[in-house]
């Protein structure tokens, strides 16, 4: 299987592709949108193939393949994929099929879909870079097809909308390339030679000792990564382009579903392992800007008048959990948090789907000239509701897990007083637990309940549309009834990312052992359903 | 001890680009004399393949360091890289001037020869190493581009900018000069070496003498590259000039005057002291006034304009963490041109492509709908405008990694976030341009734009040139510095 370079083909095919589309001006009605199911279908069986690998668990990263680029400076063309990049990509292989599926684009519909598939090439070389400088390059290229198409087929004040999605994202992103700098030149230092190469990096911070007497480089370059995969997750104060995005792109779903999850993937491929140090010093900062996150997001998505925007700020919430759960640096927390980013994914794009449906009926954004849908639109609402369900964390949807386990790392860590956490910022976040479940219920009856609008005569879902919103409601209950599927896949990767928080733990001799051995174990050993599992 | 007039070495193989060049040159203006009513035809194609024979015995010379009349000729690098940016830019605006002077109705045969020496001009700065001769070349690049400015004669914009950059021009050549005999006052040389080596106390203290010569030669040759104090022409010769001239203006022409400024910086280590922050001021502002006149333009070749100062600005404070780190940079600082001039040449292509009939100024105004009527064209601009902000597997983003990396090898983070923090502001103009592009476009409005065999090769040229470097980069790489 190593000898065929997949992830390559899964990068390139799509993206070429997607050039040629948007190359060539005329194609017959359909054509493009049968070209494009045809790309995105044959990756989706490609990723699900590389998932299946990593179902048996396995921390290390396979079909890696690696070409000399830049030398001379330690770059190389360098992709491999581990358990939690293989999921994300079949999310991202799931996500674009349902977009080029769902989507009907007024005009130019070769284009469309070519920068689609440029989009989703540009997400997996985001998930398979194994050098900084690649991921660097894909990184940024994956806001151009966005914002082309917010500027082609958007609406409202596209044009804004655009430029500040592509400005903010790329000027958050600008300090990674110091961060990157320093690193390679400390590469240079304590090796010999400079070098971007992520796993190469990451063994001279295990081993010989990278960060060695340089804590203020240290940090300078944690922040540069930090702010960039901040702004993308997005945190409070950088969220204003997510909300103009969800409201304009006519891609929310991919968006949603996956190109915010870049930030905390991004956390976890490079943050943890590269600057150890750094994670632990600044975990407290993290978790507050989280835990800020979460509570305004909660109280903000309430107010809301429209349901794009009370999803917006839904997501930044959500994106709170995943951030508390990962910087909790324990077992149960991390777990929770790669299981929350693969969830939100799945729970966001069910919604933006089934609200794409519902503006293909009604030109109404304003959530005041929605209401009693419930009647006229049956399966739209029972599929919609267990989209919210997912979305507000109920049991036995993927949502609760993702939630639970981060809370439950959190708390540990902050019984524990581990790496300067508290408890008060677990209260505070369980509190937005709460919130989430007060807008989203109110966004629900505001949407189904309540007086029949005009929209009253709305037809119910096609059989097609069934199918496509089926699938999501399927795949959120099984996220909630067998997760550990999913868990059993990735855990030895976040063991392996853990690792060097706990020893440390167990060095300084502090109260922790007790607290962090109970959680290191607490998915693996138990063998009901994660949700069932207690707090200890 | 070389003197100024000791019998020179000539080295005919190094110098022969020099002399196809001129040749070239000679030859159109001889068509003219011979024939006074021959059609451009000839001459475009002879020029054409002068440059191409003269980029063939370029390439033949990378590999290894060459010397040529004394100190008069030095083939090194970054000024052979510098050499083949100047010919392919060259190349480029012949193929693209066809169509756009008959469009313009100012076909004038006098262009291409006075093209040809323009660029010989940049060619010659690159390669000495001598102030003198330098000045010579920085002479006949300036003189052929102020008449070009003016090309248009029927165009009150193009005369205009002719005036003024010839009347500033002038004005900023006497500035080097009077900075080079300084220079040789002080050292009883002309040499850049006798920069370095020449003593700073000869009895009495020439501290002094070199650091006025330093800084008059600082303002002569920052008003050819650019640098903010001495800007104020480029945004107008930009706007009036024809585009055909400025797009040599902005990247054949300006590749010249850099190699001399990374020459004469790389020759001074013994003034550091003075240099550092002299470079680091003039950047700063450089990048910062670029960046804020850019931000509220309209018209696209005024963004250029600008936009070329804070390019310089990049160059300018890579330059200072070089002398600050006692480094060496010159293919780095030879791939940052490479990437400026391919990014640069192809929004020109584009926008020469586009203008319309009468000279008037292209505004972003002017490019809406170009994706609705030309996706490939588009999809192209957005490749150019990507490497300029440095988006993406372009030249543009892998010169601006390298110029980080340098600056924090050379333990100069701060130098690279400020190199960064600009950049980052520059997105946010090289984006309304593509905004532009990619809007609908006005009723009524619609956008014309001719699409010529020329004007693909042109194009061609570019693309390989902006994603090729990067894709090839190791290759490229081994060539050039191969010893």
């Amino acid at each position: 299987m190593s000898s065929v370079p997949y992830l390559s083909i899964l990068i390139w095919l799509p993206i070429l592709a997607g050039l040629g589309l948007a190359f060539i001006p005329k194609l017959g009605a359909g054509i493009p949108k049968g070209l494009a199911s045809l790309v995105a279908l044959a990756t989706l069986i490609v990723t699900g193939t590389i998932t299946a690998l990593f179902l048996t668990g396995d921390a290390g990263f396979s079909l890696q393949q690696q070409l000399n680029w830049i030398p001379n400076m330690g770059i190389s063309y360098f992709v491999g994929v581990d358990s939690m990049a293989a999921w994300m990509m079949l999310l991202t292989a799931f996500l674009a099929l349902i977009a080029v599926l769902i989507s009907k684009p007024k005009e130019r519909d070769a284009q469309f879909f070519g920068l689609l598939l440029c989009l989703e090439g540009t997400l997996f070389g985001i998930f398979s870079s194994l050098d900084l400088v690649l991921f660097y390059v894909f990184f940024e290229l994956s806001l151009v097809p966005v914002a082309l198409m917010i500027l082609g087929w958007g609406s409202g004040d596209k044009g804004k909308v655009a430029l500040r999605y592509v400005a903010t994202l790329f000027a958050g992103s600008l300090l990674m390339l110091v961060g990157m700098a320093i690193l390679a030149s400390r590469a240079n230092v304590v090796d010999g030679l400079p070098t971007f190469n992520a796993l190469k990096l990451q063994e001279l911070v295990d081993t010989k000792g990278l960060w060695a007497n340089s804590w203020p480089l240290q940090a300078l370059a944690f922040w540069g990564f930090m702010v960039a995969f901040l702004v993308k997750s997005p945190v409070v104060p950088m969220h204003r382009w997510l909300n103009d995005t969800y409201e304009d792109a006519p891609i929310g779903a991919v968006v949603a579903g996956v190109v915010l999850k870049v930030g905390t993937f991004g956390m976890f491929r490079f943050c943890l392992p590269l600057f150890p140090d750094a994670c632990r010093v600044y975990a407290p900062v993290v978790v507050a800007l989280g835990v800020v996150g979460i509570l305004y997001g909660g109280i903000l998505a309430i107010i809301q008048k429209t349901p794009g925007r009370v999803m917006g700020f839904s997501t930044i919430s959500h994106v709170g959990f995943i951030l508390v759960g990962l910087f909790s640096l324990n077992h149960a927390g991390m777990m929770g948090a790669a299981f929350q980013q693969f969830n939100h994914g799945i729970a966001a794009a069910a919604v933006f789907v089934l609200l794409s449906f519902l503006a293909e009926r009604t030109p109404a954004k304003n959530l005041s000239e929605l209401g009693g849908l419930k009647k006229s639109m049956p399966i739209f609402s029972t599929l919609f509701l267990i989209a919210m369900l997912t979305n507000l964390g109920l049991p036995f949807t993927g949502g609760f897990i993702g939630e639970f386990l981060s809370l439950v790392g959190a708390y540990m860590a902050g019984f524990t007083g581990a790496n300067g956490l508290s408890v008060i910022w677990v209260y505070l976040a369980a509190f937005g637990a709460i919130l989430s479940a007060g807008y989203m219920l109110y966004l629900y009856q505001r949407m189904f309940y309540g007086k029949k609008q005009e929209t009253a005569e709305f037809k119910d879902l096609t059989l097609h549309e069934t199918l496509i919103g089926g699938t999501f409601a399927i795949l959120i209950l099984v996220l909630g009834i067998l997760p550990m599927t999913l868990l059993h896949s990735m855990e030895p990767k976040i063991d392996a990312l853990g690792r060097p928080f706990q020893m440390t733990h167990s060095a300084s001799g502090s109260a922790a052992p007790a607290g962090s051995g109970a959680t290191a174990r607490l998915v693996s050993n138990s063998s009901a359903p994660v949700g069932e599992v207690k707090l200890p | 001890m070389k003197t100024l007039f000791a019998l020179p070495d000539f080295n005919w193989g190094v110098l022969l680009p020099f002399l196809i060049l001129a040749f070239t040159g000679i030859f159109g203006l001889l068509v003219l004399l011979v024939n006074p009513k021959a059609n451009s035809k000839v001459i475009r194609t002879v020029t054409i393949s002068g440059g191409l024979v003269a980029l063939v015995s370029q390439f033949a010379l990378f590999g290894g360091e060459y010397r040529s009349m004394g100190d008069m000729v030095m083939k090194t690098n970054p000024g052979m890289i510098g050499e083949v940016l100047i010919l392919i830019s060259l190349v480029v605006v012949v193929l693209i001037s066809k169509p756009y002077l008959e469009r313009t109705a100012s076909d004038s045969p006098e262009f291409y020869p006075l093209l040809c020496w323009a660029a010989l001009g940049g060619m010659i700065m690159c390669s000495s190493d001598n102030l003198l001769c330098i000045f010579v070349g920085l002479e006949l690049l300036s003189i052929s581009l102020y008449v070009l400015a003016g090309l248009n004669k029927r165009s009150k914009f193009s005369q205009e900018a002719a005036l003024k950059y010839f009347l500033l021009g002038a004005f900023a050549t006497g500035f080097f000069l009077y900075g080079i005999a300084f220079l040789y006052g002080a050292s009883g040389n002309l040499s850049l070496d006798g920069f370095s080596t020449a003593p700073l106390h000869s009895g009495t203290d020439n501290r002094p003498l070199f650091y006025l010569s330093f800084a008059l030669i600082m303002v002569g040759i920052g008003f050819k590259c650019g640098l903010v104090p001495f800007h104020q022409w480029i945004p107008d010769v930009y706007s009036g000039a024809p585009t055909n001239v400025v797009a040599f203006m902005a990247t054949g022409a300006k590749v010249g005057p850099f190699i001399a400024l990374y020459n004469i910086i790389m020759a001074v280590p013994t003034m550091s002291a003075i240099a550092v922050p002299i470079c680091v001021a003039l950047s700063i502002l450089s990048m910062v006034v670029g960046n804020v006149m850019a931000f509220s333009q309209r018209d696209v070749k005024k963004i250029l304009a600008y936009s070329s100062m804070v390019n310089a600005g990049y160059m300018l404070i890579y330059l200072a963490g070089l002398m600050k780190g006692h480094m060496a940079g010159a293919f780095p600082f030879g791939y940052f041109l490479l990437g400026y001039v391919f990014a640069t040449l192809g929004v020109f292509v584009i926008l020469a492509q586009i203008s319309g009939r009468d000279a008037s100024p292209i505004t972003l105004q002017s490019l809406r709908g170009l994706s609705q009527r030309s996706p490939g064209l588009a999809a192209l601009l957005v490749i150019f405008v990507l490497s300029q902000i440095g988006i993406g597997p372009v030249a543009g983003f892998v010169a601006k990694l390298i110029f980080v990396n340098g600056l924090i090898e050379a333990n100069q983070s701060w130098m690279a976030i400020v190199l960064l923090a600009n950049s980052a502001f520059a997105a946010f103009y090289y984006l309304k341009i593509l905004k532009a592009a990619y809007s609908s476009e006005e009723e009524g409005a619609a956008i014309q734009f001719e699409n010529g065999i020329e004007s693909k090769i042109a194009l061609a040229v570019c693309t390989v040139g902006v994603v090729g470097s990067v894709i090839f980069y190791s290759p490229i790489y081994h060539f050039i510095t191969a010893r």
